[in-house]
């Protein structure tokens, strides 16, 4: 077949590719779906109208103009999405020489390909439903190559049927396939337009965070759910200060240490972080998870060792009473305060401080004190601050979110001499009643300080707690629910309902499973899954379970779509009268080849004759049906008589029962 | 070397096929027929499911998986899917027009599709140009026409036929290589080497021709089929009366023995071809002719039985 001469098919590989492609522009350019216009139109006239193909140098410098638009759009050719950039728009200039059956063929392989990138992306159910569109499109486009009556319904009953014969050995391969590590280190997808944590943190970084609605993790507890005000997520420790932006330690790996031994009781859950990037993992202090891609260092965070892309699920052990001591002296830098020039008045307060107390836990009561008594307000919109932002926080607008009071106190701690530093993560959660786990949301991200104590080791203070503390006891959703910021990115997050709260934990109920069943089926699950259902996990078993689960669909498939043609036209009276004659062999009277049945009944009148009068009945129930049109009513009396008695001793038992009959 | 390794294997194949199904003149298309490996565009979507499994292994994502796991299984499954759409297939050897030397012989081949729609099958004799026909169930068996080329004159029998298909996803390729029982007459090339000569006594080139009238006109005749049409006596026709043919008095001296010895010089092909081509001109003349061969005589007479009885004489010398 000439592709070209084919329009059905051309029709259908068109549709198949921009299919293929369309759900990508979440990620790709925009002006991709317009190269694709282009390129489409381009050879449809080609078809159509008998256009020439673009000579060699025009479609080199498509090309080159492509990949041009790709380095300008992703400043890099060698980030994921780039690659796919370029993926998808060697799929979409291929039409431009599409000339025999081998680059029809080639269009279709690379569109099944860049449906499976589109999954590196977004992993949700929406997603998936999705892709299984695409993937029946490209289905329907690779059968009309193959059919001469290629009408929808037809290649849909037929794909249908593949698709269900093929759902238990796909099933069966996914469960048992080995799932091993990454072969080689590949590009991550970056992560555009996802909000999440950042590494590093200004006055009003979290605020902004606040106003996603999106979700940033789920744990279960093992036991009982501990109180919201101890739920404090501990993400990262920002200890670098250069005036303004607080950020994390540039080599967090120097300092690996071993991982605290989590003293009894503890706390045991597991936490499902939502698909992203994901270079550190969150527990509550002190904790310790149970993973081996991830290390613990000296300022007790847990850091994943190469950063771990889509979601990731761990089990913590955590005690909350246990101090974090347990490694370091504090460091130089956990003093430093950026140039000495700003924030003067702050830096006056707090050497007052330090002048009054000699002890820093005075010190850092005294900073507490400082704001209870002070009226600060917690506000998600706070104003712009300006070079000495902690002096105008501190003494002018006194309206922050919880990383203004965060790093304010840091900062007048540290120029107290109490060395200190921020810590962001989580606080709270929302409790999913229904199906018992904690839900937390982006806008429960959180900043708090810890502060070092001689003999107390590094000790949680939450100056947002002594301002607001309903924020710690009910959770940001209870206390700022009625301010305008609040998930204003989310306009219609469904959080906004009092009555729509029931279905979202529903549908969240859903992902949750699809999250651990099907995103999170690694190594371990499988191990834990196949010893659930085989009990043990050996050759024997595995064979067996293949065997059945793989085995038996196929077979049952076999069975129905290649069973032989049946013998239509059997006679079935002579199928009968047979049995007849090979029950009366086990008798001991067996019909000689070519013997005639009148022939055969003479001959077991002479020998047997207590069968006689049986099989005279039978012989004349199937002569009679050898001469008598098969749609008559007496055939079918015939037939269904010949069928019941086509064992004798039916035949006796009948005729005893009836009365008056006589053998 | 690779067309070396590729004519061994095929040798091979040949030859063991031969053994397996030797000619009949009807067959079931069954598991003992049917051949199935991947297409070449088979090959080309395992390679990108390698290429999927690839892309879920280094990035631990189930979904691509799943995709994979999903889109070989739906191999898996299409070979049964092909398999079905050539098994249970009966094929039947037609008959086959007598041909001329170097024109293509059509063979008739009926096809029953048993109890299932069948989708694209292509026919056609191994390495020669391929029919494609589809047939549902309900409208029941079809014939179609297999070209095959002749060469040589004589009794023919064509190679193994191919019957193959690459439905539903054209990823494998199901094809039988059944040989059938067909056999066709292949009559020599006409060529006129030597101008036709009559070979009665009168010695003269003299063709007798039918424009002259010069033979005597005898009586009406119920026509027969085999005669000429150009003596059916088309006036009676008109009348409404049965056909008749006109008959005439041949002179013992018009009628013309094809001989053999005449075209002395010419190889034993080339005399056949004109002994051939001679033939027909006789008979598009309506003339009475007989053949004379080592070992063949044939007495004169007229009409087509007597054109192929000539042919056959001389495609099986």
């Amino acid at each position: 077949m000439n592709a070209a001469e084919n329009r059905h098919a051309v029709i259908w590989l068109l549709l198949a590719q921009l299919l293929a492609i369309l759900p990508l522009v979440a990620v790709l350019p925009f002006w991709i779906v317009a190269v694709w216009a282009g390129a489409a139109w381009w050879y449809w006239r080609i078809i159509m109208v008998g256009w020439s193909f673009p000579i060699a140098a025009v479609k080199g410098l498509l090309v080159i103009a492509s990949m041009v638009g790709v380095y300008l759009s992703f400043a890099s050719l060698l980030a994921l999405e780039a690659m796919v950039a370029i993926l998808v728009l060697a799929l979409i200039l291929k039409l431009l020489e599409l000339k025999t059956e081998r680059d029809h063929w080639l269009v279709l392989m690379l569109s099944y390909f860049v449906v499976a990138c589109g999954l590196l992306f977004s992993q949700q159910i929406v997603d998936v439903a999705l892709a299984l569109l695409q993937i029946a499109v490209l289905l329907l486009a690779q059968q009309t190559m193959n059919r001469d009556k290629a009408t929808v319904t037809s290649m849909l009953r037929s794909m249908a049927a593949m698709a269900l014969q093929s759902l238990p050995l796909m099933l069966l391969l996914f469960v048992i396939f080995p799932r091993i590590g990454p072969l080689w280190t590949m590009p991550l997808p970056g992560g555009q337009g996802q909000t999440g944590m950042s590494d590093s943190l200004e006055f009003g970084d979290i605020a902004r965070l606040s106003q996603s609605g999106e979700l940033a993790f789920r744990v279960r507890f093992d036991g009982e759910l501990p109180s919201s005000e101890s739920l404090y997520w501990r993400g990262l420790v920002l200890d670098q200060f250069d005036g303004r932006r607080w950020s994390r330690n540039a080599w967090p790996s120097k300092n690996k240490v071993t991982p605290p031994d989590i003293v009894q009781p503890a706390i045991k859950y597991t936490v499902t972080l939502e698909s992203g990037l994901h270079e550190w993992l969150y527990v509550l202090p002190v904790g310790k998870i149970d993973r081996s891609d991830v290390y613990y260092n000296a300022q007790h965070q847990w850091l994943s060792k190469r950063a771990i892309s889509g979601r990731v699920e761990y089990t913590a052990a955590s005690n909350f009473r246990q101090a974090l001591k347990d490694n370091t002296e504090p460091e130089r830098q956990n003093l430093q305060l950026g140039s000495r020039s700003e924030n003067p008045q702050a830096r006056a307060l707090a050497l007052q401080w330090q002048e009054n107390n000699a002890d820093p836990a005075e010190r850092v009561a005294a900073a507490i004190h400082f704001f209870e008594t002070t009226a600060f307000e917690y506000t998600l919109t706070p104003m712009v601050l300006g070079q000495n932002n902690v002096d105008e926080f501190l003494f002018t607008t006194r309206q922050g979110y919880c990383e203004h009071f965060a790093g304010s106190f840091v900062y007048l701690m540290r120029a107290a001499g109490v060395p200190a530093r921020i810590v962001v993560g989580y606080q709270g959660g929302e409790f999913n009643k229904r199906d018992g786990y904690l839900l937390v949301h982006q806008s429960d991200a959180h900043a708090w300080a810890e502060v070092w104590l001689d003999g107390r080791g590094w000790v949680r203070v939450d100056p947002t707690a002594t301002v607001a503390p309903s924020r710690i006891r009910l959770g940001a959703d209870a206390l700022l629910g009625r301010q305008s910021g609040y998930l204003k990115d989310s306009p219609m997050s469904l959080r906004r309902f009092e009555w729509a709260t029931r279905l979202r934990y529903f549908v969240d109920n859903i992902n949750y499973a699809w999250a651990r069943w099907v995103l999170n089926f690694d190594g371990d699950t499988q191990n834990s899954f196949l010893r659930g259902v085989l009990g043990e996990i050996n050759p024997q078993r595995m064979l067996i379970a293949v065997m059945l689960i793989g085995g038996l669909p196929l077979a049952l498939a076999a069975f129905f779509s290649l069973r032989l043609p049946v013998r239509q036209h059997e006679d079935l009276a002579a199928r009968y009268y047979l049995r007849s004659c090979r029950a009366l062999s086990r008798r001991g009277i067996v019909r000689s080849a070519g013997e005639t049945p009148e022939d055969f009944l003479a001959r077991v009148n002479s020998e047997q004759a207590c069968w006689a009068a049986w099989l005279a009945m039978q012989t004349r129930l199937f002569s009679e049906c050898c001469y008598i049109p098969q749609q008559s009513a007496t055939y079918q009396q015939n037939l269904r008589q010949l069928k019941r008695f086509q064992r004798p001793r039916k035949w006796l038992e009948h005729s005893e029962s009836v009365k008056g009959f006589k053998r | 070397m690779r067309a070396k390794i590729t004519a061994f294997i095929r040798g091979r194949f040949d030859a063991w096929l031969e053994k397996r199904s030797p000619p009949c003149s009807q067959l079931l298309l069954n598991q003992r027929r049917i051949f199935i490996i991947p297409s070449r565009a088979g090959g080309g979507y395992l390679l990108m499911l390698f290429g999927l499994l690839l892309l879920a292994i280094n990035y631990q994502n189930n979904l691509i998986f799943a995709i994979t796991f999903w889109l070989f299984s739906l191999f898996l499954v299409a070979i049964l899917h092909t398999y079905a759409n050539l098994s249970g297939i009966t094929l039947r050897a037609g008959a086959a027009e007598p041909v001329f030397a170097g024109q293509a012989a059509a063979f008739h081949l009926h096809i029953e599709p048993g109890q299932r729609d069948r989708h694209r099958l292509y026919l056609g004799f191994a390495d020669q140009a391929e029919v494609c026909c589809s047939l549902s169930a309900k409208a029941g068996g079809s014939s179609v026409l297999l070209k095959f080329p002749t060469l040589k004159r004589g009794a023919m029998r064509p190679g193994r036929m191919t019957i193959t298909t690459r439905y539903p996803l054209g990823i494998l390729r199901c094809w039988g290589a059944p040989k059938l029982d067909w056999h066709c007459l292949v009559y020599p090339q006409a060529k006129c080497l030597r101008p036709l000569l009559n070979s009665a006594a009168e010695g003269e080139g003299r063709i007798p021709d039918l424009a002259r009238d010069s033979d005597e006109f005898s009586g009406f005749q119920r026509y027969q089929q085999g005669q000429s049409p150009r003596r059916i006596f088309w006036k009676a026709y008109a009348k409404g009366q049965e056909l008749q043919s006109k008959q005439f008095e041949q002179s013992q001296a018009d009628e013309l023995i094809l001989d053999w010895d005449e075209l002395e010089g010419l190889g034993v092909e080339d005399r056949l071809s004109t002994l051939c081509a001679w033939a027909l001109d006789c008979n598009t003349r309506g003339l009475a002719f007989g053949l004379s061969m080592p070992g063949v005589n044939i007495a004169a007479a007229g009409g087509g039985d007597q054109l192929t009885r000539v042919l056959r004489a001389l495609a099986l010398y």
